[in-house]
């Protein structure tokens, strides 16, 4: 697979939806400060993620001291090393309350545990729900299955101390967005498949579930929107090295090759119609559904790959924001 | 990635961010984004509530940095952005505390960037003119611009009215009532719901507009037997309590309440206690109401004892009248429903 050119992967790029004329100037100025993915430019980039991508402003995860803040290094898949889990809980002791456990984006090669946790951080500041958030290991130093047995790992040890953390176990959802998205459905296929922790519901933002480039939005991105087709490309290439595309892929590193889907929980999943993984998402919805999951499927029209995260002003942002808020209350709700 | 526009303000390297500014609002315009974009753009970028009143299309946005509409219409004293080409329309930033080093450039693009967005003809119509020449926050000079386009010189009196049959071309609507603007102080026809005043100095018309509101609260509805048509002029001390007290504490008093409560099995109260106030004696209050006389006197002996006192005499007329007025302003703005902005 090393040989292939991008041209034969890409001969051509199909139409695609117009951005949403409101997230245009922000789309613009993000691009003049990303330079394109590659194995030079990655350890800038990790180090840019490092207090959240793009040199966001850190988050107080204690909100003002109505979280407690705390890290626990906990056993990896058998063999490998020790995984360090963010757990954000109330600081306010009450009885159990229901789980979100989170997978991190950064297209499987950069990020860590803080990324995006913020989305939940209301959540536990009211006192409804635990955060724990897990470091895996990134690609390419880490291919596949490093990252999906890492959240793996980290998920079983979550509901097995259940109780000494002040959760629920009968109500864990698993939660991310982007390669968190891929990831959190490939480790709900992996409980799934092993018995073992049941999970009340996965939420998918706008998730990265598919290596072989087979669909319309995942060819119309050349060098535009946000995680175009060769960022895609390198993402894929960094997880599965020469296996990406081909047959030896499991479907717990790319989750759209699952062949049943029975038996999944409750589904949240988004995306914006002008992405890379927009037709890999509305494709994974269907199925689910078709598989007997219930599923709230949200498509946005005009947002590009995590719109809403990086123009949260947008009138379409707002409404994406609420409605994945209100989700999330409703999951989280006794 | 949240607040990542946000960074504007702590970006070192002011030229730059100057021209993340510039290219910001630019970029709205090239796309065609809505004015809504426009208003919330301004917010993100300077980290402060931003709003936009366009008097001429009765318009008011305020968006949080975050995106949120705020409603209402609590301006503050902000300083005004004008809006170039675009009469009585202007923006602002609701800045606590010093001013941000970009406030004033990222008004002025919005400005512009409003200013290219803007539909056709940027000159109000002249209902939009008829709004700007009530508006009290337009400036002044726009008003007086507006006041000649609409030909008005002298004495003029507005009208609010849920009715458009009104002698004059010069209408627009605020909510769902009528506004219309007459030369003069002009008699007006009294088949429709209607509150008027007259300034003698078309500038003072945002005045006028107000006084005429308060007419309007006091008027009753069409086809009752008290006056559906009120001219501000002829209220005088009735005038205080209409304006110094809101619809919620008027049907908050005890005797207003009272009033709703009997009216609800009994419709005739209102209009009898009307009829009994407005006429010198029974006699000509019974035919008002075209009733045998007998029968008004056993409605109000009923009505004496349902009120606790006697609406027909001395200080218990007194107390009847004020509540009949009372009850007038809290039923005043049943029908006026006011749109919010979105």
């Amino acid at each position: 697979m090393s040989e292939t050119t991008t041209e034969q992967i890409f001969p051509e790029t199909p139409i695609r939806p117009p951005f949403d004329p409101e997230l245009v100037p922000v789309l613009e100025a993000v691009r003049e400060t990303l330079s394109p993915l590659s194995a030079e430019a990655l350890p800038m980039m990790r180090e840019q993620s490092a207090n959240g991508l793009l040199g966001m402003d850190p988050v107080d995860l204690t909100v003002d001291g109505a979280v407690r803040v705390e890290e626990r290094q906990v056993p990896g898949p058998e063999g490998d090393p020790d995984i360090t889990l963010l757990i954000l809980s109330p600081a306010v002791d009450g009885p159990p309350r229901p789980a979100v456990f989170h997978t991190h984006g950064g297209g499987m090669v950069t990020g860590n545990r803080r990324l995006g946790v913020e989305m939940f951080l209301e959540q536990v500041a009211a006192g409804t729900a635990v955060v724990v958030s897990v470091e895996y290991r990134l690609a390419p130093e880490h291919p596949d299955p490093a990252p999906v047995e890492d959240c793996y790992a980290g998920l079983v040890w979550t509901a097995k101390n259940a109780a000494e953390l002040g959760i629920d176990p009968e109500r864990i959802m698993i939660a991310g967005a982007s390669a968190g998205g891929g990831l959190a459905a490939g480790t709900a296929l992996l409980a799934r498949d092993r018995a073992f922790p049941k999970l009340s519901h996965q939420m998918l933002i706008c998730p990265m579930l598919d290596d072989r480039f087979e669909t319309h939005s995942s060819h119309m991105l050349d060098d535009e929107g946000i995680w175009d087709r060769a960022a895609n490309l390198f993402g894929w290439t960094a997880l599965l090295g020469d296996r990406r595309g081909g047959p030896d892929v499991s479907p717990y590193a790319a989750p759209a090759r699952a062949e049943d889907l029975a038996g999944l929980p409750r589904t949240y999943i988004d995306t914006g119609s002008a992405e890379t993984f927009r037709d890999e998402t509305l494709a994974y919805a269907r199925r689910l559904s078709e598989a007997g999951v219930s599923v709230d499927l949200h498509m946005w029209g005009g947002g590009f790959h995590a719109f809403d995260m990086m123009v949260p002003h947008a009138a379409v942002s707002r409404a994406s924001i609420a409605t994945r808020d209100e989700f999330i209350r409703r999951a989280l709700e006794a | 990635m949240r607040d990542l526009i946000g960074k504007l303000e702590v970006v070192d390297d002011d030229a730059a961010s100057a021209l993340r500014v510039i290219d910001h609002f630019d970029r709205l315009v090239d796309e065609r984004a809505s004015i809504a974009a426009v208003v919330r753009a301004a917010a993100a970028l300077a980290g402060a509530t931003a709003g936009l009143h366009d008097a001429a299309r009765a318009l008011v946005r305020r968006f949080t940095p975050d995106g949120r509409a705020l409603t209402g219409e609590k301006e503050g004293e902000w300083r005004h952005e004008p809006v170039p080409g675009h009469p009585g329309s202007w923006l602002w930033l609701e800045r606590t505390g010093e001013d941000g080093p970009l406030d004033a450039l990222i008004l002025e693009r919005a400005a512009r960037a409003l200013q290219a967005l803007g539909t056709g003809s940027s000159q109000p119509s002249t209902s939009g003119l008829v709004r700007i020449v009530c508006d009290p926050d337009a400036t002044e000079a726009d008003r007086r611009d507006a006041v000649a386009r609409l030909g008005l010189s002298g004495t003029a009196t507005v009208v609010l009215s849920t009715s458009a049959h009104l002698p004059t071309t010069l209408i627009s609507t605020v909510g769902t009532l009528v506004v219309a603007l007459l030369p003069g102080a002009p008699s007006l026809p009294e088949d429709i719901r209607a509150g008027s005043a007259t300034a003698t100095d078309p500038l003072r018309l945002p005045i006028a507009f107000e006084q005429a509101r308060t007419a309007f609260r006091l008027a009753a509805d069409v086809g009752g037997l008290a006056p559906s048509v009120l001219r501000y002029e002829d209220l005088g001390a009735l005038a205080v309590i209409a304006e110094r007290i809101s619809a919620e504490e008027a049907a908050a008093v005890g005797d207003v309440r009272r009033l709703d409560e009997l009216l609800a099995a009994h419709p005739w109260v209102v209009e009898t206690l009307h009829a009994v106030l407005d006429q010198p004696s029974l006699r000509q209050s019974a035919a008002m109401l075209h009733l045998h006389h007998s029968t008004l006197q056993e409605r109000l002996g009923w009505l004496s004892g349902q009120l606790g006192y006697s609406p027909t005499k001395g200080r218990g007329r007194q107390r009847a009248a004020v509540a009949v007025l009372l009850w007038r302003v809290a039923h005043g703005t049943d029908h006026e429903v006011v749109a919010e902005p979105h």
